[in-house]
Formats: structure tokens, sequence, C-alpha cells
């Protein structure tokens, strides 16, 4: 059998302190906004954004402490995201699980999407709620959205819809480019790397390679939709145009990022 | 299949490869149209709206969220521009 090493041990230890933080902010957030959520005279607007704000630094605080015990590398080139008009959408691929922890770091007011179990959950329900994000099992999903970009709202949406594969093809979705069409929102593509791959889909919490992944974020220049395709279409082939061109965007992309052989 | 049965299936062909981009061939009564297709809730509405400027029959999108495959489609179609010209 083989002994785990000292920092194998420590690395370990460090995850689970990081979990444990992590639960525990996201419950203690969880409380104080279930308390807020009933107070009459402050208005939603006004808890959406000190919500938003919270899970912004929640956020942010976290990676640093991840990076601080060493399970984490991090550089962020996101000046054109930080930048760009409000009102667009925000897609990723989606390589680990921390993928959007690291953008809602970056972004102090951005909206995402919550599983139903999130949504319907007693604490949780409270601050996603009251943080104006949106289910993810509502057949208002589209318009919801679509109201919310309109009124100047950045949405973050993973068009994979789960973790990139272990074969790392990026595979999109249509939701994306659904939105994209309904409303002739703006896209901003946000590059995400994890180099060596960690806490893919099915990978372990706790198998973290030495020294911890090193994550790097870049983002693109904001694309209108008449650059990407042609508007004139009707809607089901723009819908199936914009999958394809944002598809082979990131497989472009991706080539160009990685390293030469 | 009757005779109109098989109008309003070409129609949804005709559609269905204009619109979506299929391939005529793979629009047969069985195909299913989320599995077999890929066509969602979304293609739905914009399908069920193109639909309604050929086939003039009244339709909501609630009667259309029962339609599975291909089959059900025509069917769907078929009892309603019956019951339109029984009105008629």
């Amino acid at each position: 059998m083989k002994y785990l090493s000292l920092s194998k041990i420590r690395q370990l230890i460090s995850a689970a302190v990081c979990y444990f933080l992590f639960g525990l902010g996201a419950l203690s957030v969880g409380i104080f906004f279930r308390l807020l959520h009933p107070v009459p005279f402050i208005s939603s607007a006004t808890k959406r954004t000190w919500i938003r704000w919270c899970i912004h630094k929640g956020c942010h605080s976290f990676i640093r402490i991840m990076r601080a015990l060493g399970l984490i590398r991090y550089s962020f080139d996101v000046k054109s995201m930080i930048r760009a008009k409000s009102g667009h959408i925000i897609i990723a691929n989606h390589p680990t699980l921390i993928d959007v922890v690291l953008l809602l770091a970056v972004n102090r007011q951005m909206c995402c999407f919550v599983k139903g179990a999130v949504w319907d959950n007693f604490f949780t329900g409270a601050v996603v709620k009251q943080a104006g994000f949106i289910p993810n099992h509502t057949e208002q999903l589209l318009p919801m959205a679509a109201a919310k970009l309109e009124a100047g709202e950045n949405i973050l949406i993973f068009p994979e819809g789960t973790r990139t594969k272990h074969d790392n093809v990026i595979h999109f979705k249509r939701g994306a480019a659904n939105m994209a069409v309904a409303v002739n929102a703006p896209i901003m593509p946000v590059l995400i790397k994890c180099y060596p791959g960690a806490l893919k889909k099915g990978d372990k919490w706790y198998d973290i390679p030495d020294g911890g992944p090193a994550f790097e974020l870049k983002s693109g220049p904001l694309l209108e939709l008449d650059e990407c395709i042609d508007t004139s279409l009707p809607r089901p082939k723009q819908y199936r145009h914009l999958t394809q061109f944002l598809e082979q965007y990131y497989q472009d992309w991706v080539a160009v990022e990685s390293p030469k052989k | 299949m009757n005779e109109q049965r098989e109008n309003i299936l070409a129609q949804i062909r005709a559609t269905l490869v204009d619109l979506f981009e299929l391939d005529g061939s793979e629009i047969v009564p069985e195909a299913r149209l989320y599995e077999d297709l890929d066509i969602d809730s979304i293609d739905a509405v914009d399908l069920l709206v193109d639909l309604k400027k050929t086939i003039s029959v009244e339709i909501t999108p609630s009667q259309f969220k029962q339609v599975r495959t291909i089959q059900d489609v025509v069917d769907v179609f078929a009892e309603l521009s019956a019951k339109a010209q029984a009105k008629a």
C-alpha cells in the first residue's frame, strides 16, 4: 500500500477546510437573507444589489483562500468583459466544478441560472430568488431571461449545459443561442483554462494535482449577433447557425490557446 | 394514411427541411421530435407558427405539448382541420 505523503495530506485537509468554509459561507448568507426576505421597507432592487455583492465578495474571498492554501492558482484577463456594455450574455466553456465561482468572483452584478433544487430549498431559495437569478425548471425561463437582458443585466450561461467531458470536446446546446436571438443580445465569450485538468465531471473533489491546477480566465471581444450570423433568416435557423458559430469559435480558440506540442 | 394526412405530412416535411435544416428522409411518421430530430420546445413554437400559416387551423401551444412524434403532429392537424371543416 502506498502511503500518502505529508504534502498530500496537507492538501487534503486544506480542500476539506475549503469545502467546509464554502458551505458555512453559503449557509450564513442564506440565513441572513432568509431573515431579510420578509423585511418590507427595503426594495427588492436594493436587496438584489446587496445579495449579488455578497455573492461576488464571497466567491472572491473563497478563491483567495484556496490560492493561499495552495489548492488552486489563477490569473484573469477579463478587461473586455468588465468594460463591455451591459445587457450581454456571458458564455463560457465549463471544464471544472468551480468555473461559476471564478466568474462570480470577477463580475460584481451577474445573473445566473440555478437548479430547481436550489431554487426550491428553504435557505438557498431565499438567496437566489432575492438575487434575481433564474430557475432552470420554469417554462418562463426564456421570457424571464429576455426581460433581464433588456433591463441591462448580464446573464451567465454555460452553453455546454454541463461540465466538459473527459475527451475535452466542446459541444454546445442551443439554449444560449435561443436567448441571444430572442432579444438580439450581444455575447461575451470567456475561455476558462484549467491545467492540469481537475474537478471535471466525475473527478473526486479531493483529487487535486500537486501545487493546484492553474486556472486562466480570458474574455474575448463582445460579439454582436449580426457579426456572427445572418439575422434575417427564420429564427430556428438563427438558433442553429449561432450555436454552430459559437461552437466553432470555442474550438478555434482552444486550439490557439493550447500549449504547442 | 388518407390523402389529407399525406398532404399534412408533406407540408410538415417541407417546413422542417426548410426551417430546421433537416434531411427530408429523416421525417417519417415514427420519428420523435426531440430525440430523433433535435426539435426542442422553443423550436416547437416556431414550427407551430409556421404550420399555422400553411394549414389554417386554430391550435394552441398547450395542445401541441402532447405531441411526441411526427405522427402526433399529423394527427393533431388532421383532427383540427376536420373539425374546422365540419363547422364551416
